[in-house]
């Protein structure tokens, strides 16, 4: 997803994070860096992957294919796609976005047995980035994220600090998004400035 | 600790599972059919081997799906994992669904039998 949202919504209404973030700046060298994506649009998508004319129909729609190797997904310029399941997709997109995707979704797939649901509000993503990121999330998750195994492409279902988290890697800085519960991500946050802490952590608002 | 491989997402910690007891457990078509000593066998009566047994989990930590296991109840080995709307492939699986007490139980009479792919 594209750091900065052409979107001016994603400033718009409130976040959990906000009192946590009024603390942004730190060492710009800092081993790990914070930011929350405020308020993208998360919808999920289910429907039979084995039906060719459902994956057609989605492609025309999203403008790329649903990923259907499980613990991957695929991004372009308008939305991310994440496999959550053999039939269910999570689709993050720009905040304001998801009313036009979910509606398009809507019309193709109104013949084909499917479902889509607006998600939105129901979690946030925390992007985590630096020198030390990996090693800060491997003091709080089992999935091995070591580069022989886990690569930009690649997603998770899994636990952070026992919260229930969704993992993906953007790039080899490395960075990844968690994505996780909006009434979890002030816990999340504040474990991760305190894993954080003795590699230096910058906060970007 | 238990290293279960989800058939989806491969290999996981158990803390990302949830145990959904006794596989394979029809449940009655028509319970009226039933007197109330036959539908507590349904109900309550649950094997608890010493050895193999087919058992059902829950991938509830990650990709939320059922999928059914063969597992031994002494060494906690796990032999066979196996998709949740089919029976057992292997031999160890094969015997125990096919020796299983509920084979033959009054519920298992009155049901037509599970249709699996
Ligand atoms: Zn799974």
């Amino acid at each position: 997803m594209v750091d900065v949202s052409p979107n001016k919504k994603e400033n718009e209404g409130i976040s959990p994070l906000d009192s946590l973030i009024k603390l942004s700046g730190g060492p710009q060298d800092g081993g790990i860096c914070l930011k929350e994506h405020r308020h993208t649009g998360k919808l999920v998508l289910r429907g039979n992957p084995n039906d060719s004319r459902f994956t057609k129909l989605v492609y025309r729609v999203l403008g790329n294919k649903l990923p259907l190797t499980p613990n991957t997904f695929v991004q372009n310029k308008q939305q991310t796609t994440i496999w959550l399941g053999p039939d269910e997709w999570l689709i993050n997109c720009f905040p304001g976005d998801e009313s036009t995707i979910e509606n398009n979704l809507n019309n193709s797939l109104s013949k084909i047995s499917n479902s889509v649901t607006n998600v939105s509000d129901n979690s946030t993503i925390i992007q985590i980035s630096g020198s030390k990121a990996r090693t800060v999330i491997m003091k709080g998750c089992s999935i091995d994220i070591h580069p022989r195994t886990f690569q930009p492409g690649q997603a998770v279902q899994s636990n952070l600090a026992l919260a229930l988290i969704v993992l993906w890697q953007i790039d080899q800085k490395p960075t990844y998004n968690i994505l996780v519960r909006s009434s979890f991500s002030s816990y999340l946050w504040q474990w991760l400035l305190d894993a954080g802490a003795e590699f230096g952590i910058h906060i970007e608002k | 600790m238990l290293y279960i491989e989800c058939p989806w997402c491969g290999f996981r910690d158990d803390e990302e599972f949830h145990y959904g007891g006794e596989a394979h457990i029809q449940r009655p078509t028509d319970p009226n059919e039933l007197n109330d000593e036959e539908f507590s066998e349904y109900l309550y009566l649950k094997s608890n081997p010493k050895g193999v047994i087919l058992e059902r989990w829950l991938h509830s930590r990650g990709c939320r799906r059922w999928f059914n296991v063969l597992r031994n109840t002494v060494t906690n080995e796990i032999t066979e994992i196996y998709p949740i709307d089919t029976l057992p492939n292997s031999k160890e699986g094969t015997e125990y669904y096919g020796q299983n007490w509920r084979r033959k139980s009054s519920v298992e009479k009155t049901i037509k039998p599970r249709e699996y792919k």
